[in-house]
């Protein structure tokens, strides 16, 4: 199997111009989604303002989701196809991916110090979602400490195929184990499930859910990934270039012999 | 029927705290970019140099 590795153009310096599109949807959506969740959503009876910190806390575990997706069919590609731009898009995955499960896991932590009355517990759900974060923080230091270009885009590929089931685990914990203390929105929660309400008990919760879930699930992590993405393209071109400018006088010398 | 608890420290505190990741996120990325035009034009007067 031929072990050729096909360099990607460089972004052009303008952005293009589906990328300024959603970069003034993205800015122009944040502080709407953050108005309607604040000001629009009545406040939750039972556990006060801090519920309003679930309409951001939800979805971006989804945009987490679907950024590491992203990585993980980027690396699929680059391992069928051995182009570095899929390696460079698994890059942006991982750090947009755990950007917001960072946000998820910190804004939960923060919603269960009044609600649960702790701001950590070792339930099924929390682990997951700290083991999932562990996991792509894991392959990152991993990328960064193999040398060998081939080597690294090789290994971080693998590594970021496997790290796909610490989300897909996470996504499905709270239905496979029942010890679980999170509560679920759609469907029936857990019986020790702790912090659940109605989308229907209060006003205005269904509405800032749907107004936050594209948001954060889709708006956000696509912008951020397109913006990561042409970066790392740029930082791999210029590292070409650096072996190339650098080795310049070593193959001269060796031209001369 | 209990009082609404009054949690409003706390979303304080998580908006904070969703919003310097995401600050970070921005900033590191900031960042790298301009070590990267320093990088590019370093390469350029070393290829000028030449």
């Amino acid at each position: 199997m031929s072990q050729a590795i096909e360099v990607c153009a460089l972004p052009a310096e303008r952005q293009p111009r589906l990328l300024r599109l959603l970069n003034i949807l993205t800015v122009l959506a944040l502080p709407l989604g953050l108005y309607v969740a604040l000001v629009h959503a009545g406040t939750d009876a039972s556990q006060g303002d801090v519920q309003r910190l679930f309409y951001l806390h939800m979805p971006s575990f989804f945009g987490a989701a679907l950024a590491f997706g992203g990585a993980l069919l980027a690396s699929i590609a680059y391992l069928v196809k051995r182009e570095t731009c899929y390696d460079s898009f698994a890059v942006a995955g991982v750090e947009v991916g755990l950007t917001l499960a960072l946000v998820n896991l910190v804004s939960g932590s923060i919603w269960a110090r009044p609600i649960w009355n702790t701001w950590w517990t070792w339930d099924p759900r929390l682990t997951s979602a700290a083991v999932m974060c562990l996991t792509y923080a894991a392959w990152l230091v991993l990328r960064n400490g193999i040398d060998n270009p081939q080597q690294r885009r090789r290994l971080a590929s693998v590594y970021a195929i496997l790290a796909y089931v610490t989300v897909i685990l996470t996504l499905i914990i709270i239905r496979i184990r029942p010890d679980t203390i999170h509560p679920a929105v759609i469907g029936p929660s857990a019986v020790n499930a702790q912090g659940s309400f109605e989308l229907a008990a209060t006003p205005g919760v269904t509405t800032a859910l749907l107004v936050n879930f594209p948001i954060w699930a889709l708006l956000l992590p696509l912008t951020l990934l397109w913006h990561r993405y042409r970066l790392q393209l740029r930082i791999e071109a210029l590292e070409q270039r650096k072996a190339l400018v650098l080795n310049a006088p070593l193959r001269a010398a060796k031209g001369s012999d | 029927m209990p009082d609404t608890p009054d949690t409003l420290a706390f979303l304080n505190l998580g908006l904070t705290a969703i919003a310097f990741i995401l600050l970070l996120f921005a900033v590191s990325m900031l960042t790298r970019r301009r070590n990267l035009e320093q990088d590019q034009r370093a390469l350029d007067e070393l290829e000028r140099g030449d």
